[in-house]
């Protein structure tokens, strides 16, 4: 990577918010490896970007993108923003065209999907000739996306956490006590169900779903949804049947969490959370500037509780990485390393508070932006201590969500028991699994 | 071909021109890869594999492919006679010369030309089991309204309630049938003795049969392809049972990368409208009535 004078620096932070700015300017400039002179080099890069979580985010983007062409003579880049909405699928057009840019973004959940397929190029090599780039420096629950096969095929960008969010007005104004970092699932329901003795008035809102499934629902009670290559389904134990029992028998039994007719009905921009008659719910790093904005309540975040077993919560974020076949696979490297560096996240991401940062050296400009969540620190302690992979993440990981939406829609709507419900999940979803075999020659 | 034969010949064609281009390299194109496509099996990300058919015989073995298509079969099975009785009803009584009709009509097409989005997301209020205005009306009468979307049970005829909705498009072309009606069919008809019931049945509906059999058939092609509501609304739950064939189609393509499939998926559907518009061409023999032409033949 190249020297960033601090007067460029300065200049640049300067144009931006005030807040950004602000804390830009405390990060320190990124080291040099002193890369020699190249061919004048013009890079596509594609960026995705939601205008409702991120604001202008992508202005800052251009502005580091401005700051790398001025540090880096001869490398252009040409940034597409691409609707966070729309990029998979414009992602896979441009893909299937062979049209694909120097640099894409992709989302952790799909990134092992793209890494196998081989639409990456391994990082490995530039990394460790880049002296300047530290890549010990990534929370290594974080890598699991973005890693196959022992290589590095991209880098995340921002990454966060489930945690347990909860409205402390409602909590002192109840005089229930509120959630610590140490509270296990036991704790969550007796508070939830103290909640839902009055009316209009939930405990908890949210039930087993999509990513969170495995980490936050069943590896706490030891239970899991695959196993180790996603070639069987493993939703089918006694374990698992007992955690999704437990959230339904909090949902039905206890009427401690809205079904979804209420959600629906209680659910704002910021979800049914802000309508201040949930007590708890799961929270995201970037959920805060939002409920920051729309809740008029005081909220707050405890560690996600702990199961029976141990302690385990997702985390999902988003990545960027090379693709095979650019003609410019160092100028792209150095465009990776500035946007994945220390400095990088912390101008871009960590600065205005959009997003926890998956390096650990950022989390210190993160916890000096404005508008982030009040308990931060429980978010720094999930990705470094009990923070898991969002499963699947397999090639024929997508195909399999279907019938795991099919069936936990069934069973969180109280449709279907919950143990013919997982036999039917497993059933149907083993031979599509199968298919993964293939690729991982097992 | 005189010289202003050939100009005009040459004018026609260039007119034409944009349109013809666009369709055989913008829809005639595609179209045709899409054939080819559906023999292989390609996962975007990497080249093609040639499957020949077995993308076919993996339809049949499917089972979302086989709950999409009952799903969309009984989507259209009750949304198709439904709206067409009832965009055929609303275009009769719009019909009247009576004061405001005007607005009305401008009243009913309106939801027509409101964002697809949009519109799902005011049914999903509408359709709430617990708040919903429809269970409240229910409610008014004594009925205990079901959950809606929220039952695998309900939530299909919610679709069907819903699509009652966009019946503008029909009515409107309902309104210009029932509008270029001939009055001397229903003087003669009044001459014999007819009352208003009989003039319905014995000249309106013979009279609007080609019109009826122009929305049914186009509206029976749409609904085979209803995507955004059920996009937007139910993403296919609850327990796929609002699972159309086209978001298992798009979600094969998109979202499990099954293009080949999705292709095989898109003519397979291609053939079942075919082979229903052969039907119906067929069965209209029977009972379309185009004046001035042939009995039986259309």
């Amino acid at each position: 990577m190249k020297t960033l004078s601090r007067r460029h620096f300065l200049q640049l932070s300067g144009m931006g918010a005030a807040g950004v700015a602000l804390a830009a300017c405390a990060v320190p400039v990124p080291a040099t490896d002193g890369m020699a002179a190249m061919e004048p080099v013009h890079l596509q890069a594609n960026i995705a970007f939601t205008q409702a979580d991120y604001g202008l985010q992508y202005q800052t983007i251009e502005k580091w993108r401005d700051l790398f062409e001025d540090t880096h003579e001869g490398i252009t880049v040409e940034l597409a923003f691409v609707d966070w909405s729309e990029h998979h699928n414009k992602m896979l057009v441009l893909a299937a065209a062979n049209e694909l840019p120097d640099f894409i973004e992709v989302q952790a959940s799909r990134s092992l999907l793209w890494i196998i397929e081989g639409v990456f190029l391994d990082i490995d090599g530039y990394a460790a000739a880049d002296p300047g780039f530290d890549m010990d420096d990534f929370f290594e629950g974080v890598m699991g996306y973005y890693r196959w096969d022992g290589k590095t095929f991209a880098l995340p960008y921002d990454h966060g956490p489930i945690n347990l969010g909860f409205n402390k007005t409602l909590f002192e104004e109840r005089g229930i006590a509120t959630p610590t970092d140490d509270w296990t699932f036991d704790d969550l329901r007796a508070a939830a169900v103290a909640f839902a003795q009055e009316e209009d008035t939930w405990g908890f809102s949210g039930m087993p779903r999509s990513w969170l499934l495995e980490p936050s629902y069943l590896t706490p009670w030891g239970a899991s949804l695959f196993n180790e290559d996603e070639t069987e389904c493993t939703i089918d134990s006694e374990e698992a049947i007992a955690a999704l029992q437990w959230w339904v028998d909090l949902r039905f039994v206890d009427e401690a969490i809205p079904n979804s007719a209420q959600s629906e009905v209680l659910a704002t921009a910021g979800g049914d959370f802000v309508s201040g008659k949930v007590a708890m719910t799961t929270v995201a790093p970037w959920t805060a500037p939002t409920w920051n904005a729309l809740a008029d309540f005081e909220w707050d975040v405890a560690a996600w509780p702990a199961g029976p077993v141990t302690r385990s919560t997702a985390g999902l974020g988003s990545g960027y990485g090379i693709t095979k076949d650019t003609e410019h696979p160092e100028a792209a490297w150095e465009w990776l390393a500035w946007m994945t560096s220390a400095e990088g996240l912390a101008f871009v991401w960590a600065a205005s508070g959009a997003s926890t940062p998956p390096r650990k050296s950022v989390f210190d400009v993160y916890f000096s932006a404005p508008g982030i969540a009040p308990n931060s620190q429980a978010f720094l302690d999930a990705m470094d201590n009990y923070m898991q992979i969002g499963r699947p993440v397999s090639p024929y990981g997508a195909e399999f969500t279907a019938i795991r939406n099919r069936e936990m829609d069934l069973i969180n709507n109280g449709l279907k028991p919950v143990a013919e419900a997982v036999a039917d999940m497993k059933n149907d979803g083993d031979p599509i699994l199968a298919k993964n075999r293939e690729l991982y020659g097992s | 071909m005189t010289n202003r034969e050939r100009r005009e010949a040459l004018e026609f064609y260039l007119g034409i021109s944009p349109w013809l281009i666009g369709l055989v390299c913008f829809t005639g194109g595609p179209i045709l890869a899409s054939l080819a496509i559906s023999f292989t099996q390609w996962r975007l990300l990497s080249p093609p594999k040639w499957l020949g058919i077995q993308n076919y015989i993996d339809m049949f073995q499917d089972e979302g492919t086989r709950v999409s298509l009952g799903n969309t079969l009984f989507y259209t099975g009750l949304s198709v006679p439904l709206g067409l009785v009832t965009s055929l009803f609303v275009a009769l009584l719009l019909n009247q010369r009576a004061r405001g009709s005007t607005l009305f009509r401008t009243l009913f097409y309106l939801p027509t030309i409101t964002s697809g989005v949009a519109m799902a997301l005011l049914w999903l209020w509408l359709l709430n089991p617990e708040f919903g205005l429809i269970n409240l009306a229910l409610g008014l009468i004594g009925i205990k309204g079901p959950a809606w979307l929220q039952d695998p049970d309900w939530a299909k005829p919610a679709l069907v309630l819903m699509s009652l909705w966009t019946i503008g498009t029909s009515m409107v072309i309902f309104l210009a049938g029932l509008q270029g009606m001939p009055q001397h069919l229903y003087d003669a008809a009044k001459i014999d003795g007819a009352n208003q019931l009989r003039e319905f049945w014995h000249v309106t509906v013979p009279m609007l049969t080609p019109t009826i059999f122009f929305v049914m058939v186009t509206s029976i092609i749409a609904s085979f392809q209803t995507f955004t509501n059920v996009y937007v609304m139910t993403e296919g739950g609850p327990g796929w049972s609002t699972l159309m064939y086209g978001l298992y189609l798009y979600n094969n393509a998109f979202e499990y990368l099954r293009m080949g499939f999705a292709s095989a998926m898109a003519w397979g559907l291609f053939l079942v409208i075919l082979a229903l518009t052969i039907l119906q061409l067929l069965g209209a023999r029977r009972w379309v009535y185009y004046e001035g032409g042939i009995r039986g033949r259309i």
